[in-house]
């Protein structure tokens, strides 16, 4: 009878797991992607959170937010990889990752909105600017060989980008708002 | 020097100075203007994620439209043979992904470089393979996988990766590596054991994402995309593949079906039948042969939910069970057996890391022992690791029920061992033999099942 107490227990832990992983994943991966940059090695890093979080499940005090407990978990790991990659890189201080820490909780609320809306404000986007897109999150191309391949300069390419990527950041801002009223 | 979104869009790509670097740390100590920064590094991770998977629904529009198109084009002079108007289609779209796979191997090398342990950059390895044909190139057992794409023809392969998950394939498929976390099914179908280790790692479908938790399921992708994914053990995440808007658990013995033109992720009914052939490769048995079989997928298979008196059953029971004491079993070397000897007990010592099987034969009903009708069963089966130890008396059997049998198993407390033969039967009667081969991969069974159920426990040793 135990045994079978024990595991209800086991798989009631998990399916508590996957619900407060899949909420607060998002969350996890812009601070990652924010504390190290290169996608490789921020999608890594997030699954090795991952683990250990669900290894570590059991002394997450359920009084607390997940996303606070897991960023904590996720901070260690980023100087952990700081520390493996080359010295010559400057990185955040310690100061600084539990500062982004903090930016990234507050933005908790509306964080499932806004994937949304972003999600409609891509389709709205003209094919040019898609492009450039692709090219650099698809492909992952640096700014100079998105230029060979739009015929362009890489300054240019980087000034494009930040343009489309402040168009999508204000029709989100917008959708939200009309939700909003 | 002012701190603009070009700047902060060029930090996050990673090509910021250290100059620009050390200027934006300084800046960022303001909580205002963390809360910017930690803003923009949402629209890149969120971008990068919602791109990602609109791209590969693109790629298997773009094949239907391309099929139905070389349809028409030629439908006037090749009539007769119309169902091969497939055939340009899909070598037109290996090409593409040949050359998508060269840019992404070109892209991904510089990472592997820097990676700081070399153990890290070996994503998977060939562990298993049945009659593959590869269209692309020559691979063997035991040799690396890299990421790019695979193309199987025909066969069954495993691929086990480096943090543990275990990917099988089954022919025709493609299926294309990310990273050790984020794989691509194009085509084909796939099983996938994830044990802890590899949790979140995503299987991306023309029309649905499967982000696993710890568990195993199939996925199933037809040639326009239109995907199935069946859940065998725990949950999933599946979210269409158009649509971003949120998640949906999937539990086990749950099915849903979706295309890449819908949004809609549609539930069907719990249908293993293409799973298989590939799943008893991801649960270590590589062949089962005569009557024995390996039960389908899904919570209900279970030992004592499921009955078979046509075929000697192999559950899997658990993985990954490290023994905290002493293990007792009834065999262990290589050879023929018709006797279990109660005092001959063999101990797998404590730390093993071992697996569990339970093979069945369970007469539906009861059937006098000396019916003449009586079912006989004979058959083989391969484990991808060696035995260690059988467990065939109902004694012993009982014993590690709790232990090693299925967490959800109802196992019966009468006789269920392998039955010693009776003073009266004679010396060829075949009773209930039992081989061991001696490079302790294989089982042979020859068992008539009589009033009690024939049960054996394999234990198998999962580091070696």
């Amino acid at each position: 009878m135990d045994r079978v107490n024990e595991d209800l227990d086991e798989n009631e832990r998990r399916q508590e797991f996957t619900h407060c992983w899949l909420t607060a994943e998002p969350s996890v991966s812009a601070y990652v992607f924010a504390a190290i940059s290169g996608f490789h090695d921020a999608e890594d890093l997030v699954q090795q959170i991952a683990q250990e979080a669900a290894r570590r499940f059991d002394q997450y005090d359920r009084v607390r937010p997940f996303l606070g407990w897991v960023l904590w978990i996720a901070k260690s790991r980023v100087i952990d990889f700081y520390r493996r990659r080359k010295r010559d890189r400057l990185v955040f201080s310690d100061e600084l990752l539990e500062l982004l820490g903090q930016a990234i909780a507050a933005r908790v609320p509306e964080r499932c909105h806004r994937r949304e809306a972003l999600e409609h404000c891509l389709e709205g986007l003209p094919e040019q600017s898609r492009r450039l897109l692709d090219l650099r999150y698809v492909e992952e191309l640096p700014s100079v060989d998105i230029a060979e391949s739009v015929g362009s300069t890489s300054g240019s390419v980087r000034v494009l980008l930040t343009r489309v990527r402040n168009v999508l950041a204000d029709c989100v801002q917008r959708r939200l708002a009309m939700e909003d009223g | 020097m002012e701190v603009t979104d070009e700047l902060l869009d060029q930090f996050l790509d990673g090509d910021a100075s250290n100059d620009e670097a050390a200027l934006l740390h300084d800046w960022l100590a303001l909580p205002a203007n963390m809360e910017r920064f930690a803003e923009r590094a949402e629209i890149h991770a969120d971008l990068r994620r919602s791109l990602h998977r609109r791209s590969i629904q693109q790629e298997a529009l773009t094949a239907c439209d391309e099929q139905n198109t070389s349809g028409e084009l030629f439908a006037d002079r090749v009539e007769p043979v119309r169902r091969q108007d497939k055939r340009p289609t899909f070598v037109l779209l290996a090409g593409v992904l040949a050359m998508a796979s060269v840019l992404m191997i070109a892209f991904l090398r510089p990472n592997e470089v820097t990676l700081p342990e070399p153990s890290e950059a070996v994503i998977a390895t060939l562990a298993y393979e049945s009659l593959a044909l590869w269209s692309d190139r020559e691979r063997l057992v035991g040799d690396a996988i890299a990421p790019g794409v695979l193309r199987l023809e025909v066969g069954i392969v495993r691929l086990d990766f480096s943090n543990g998950a275990a990917v099988t394939l089954q022919g025709p498929a493609e299926f294309e590596i990310i990273n050790t976390v984020h794989t691509r099914l194009h085509s084909g179908i796939l099983t996938a054991s994830i044990p802890e280790s590899a949790i979140g790692f995503e299987v991306e479908t023309p029309a649905i994402d499967v982000v696993d938790l710890g568990t195993a399921f199939g996925v199933s992708v037809g040639s326009d995309g239109e995907t199935d994914v069946c859940v065998f053990e725990g949950e999933v995440e599946v979210r269409s593949a158009g649509n971003d808007g949120g998640f949906q658990l999937l539990s086990e013995g749950n099915a849903v079906r979706s295309t890449p033109q819908s949004s809609a992720i549609e539930s069907v009914a719990y249908e293993t039948n293409l799973f298989e052939d590939a799943w008893p490769v991801n649960s270590g048995v590589l062949q089962a042969t005569g009557l024995m079989k390996f039960v389908a997928p899904g919570p209900e298979f279970v030992p004592g939910r499921f009955e078979d008196n046509q075929h000697i059953l192999v559950f899997s029971e658990r993985t990954g069970v490290v023994l905290k004491t002493e293990l007792s079993v009834d065999l262990v070397e290589p050879g023929q057996y018709q006797r279990i000897h109660r005092t001959q007990q063999h101990q797998i010592e404590v730390g093993r890391q071992v697996r569990s099987y339970l093979l069945q034969l369970d007469p539906i009903g009861r059937l006098a022992r000396d019916a003449p009708n009586k079912p006989r069963v004979i058959g083989q089966v391969t484990f991808d690791k060696p035995i260690i130890g059988l467990i065939a008396s109902s004694t012993n059997l009982s014993e590690t029920d709790s232990r090693l049998g299925h967490p959800r198993g109802d196992y019966v407390k009468t006789r269920r061992g392998i039955e010693p033969p009776r003073p009266t039967d004679p010396p060829d009667s075949g009773r209930d033999i039992v081989v061991l081969s001696y490079d302790r991969r294989t089982l042979s069974l020859d068992l008539s099942a009589g009033t009690a159920v024939d049960q054996i426990r394999v234990i198998v040793d999962e580091l070696n």
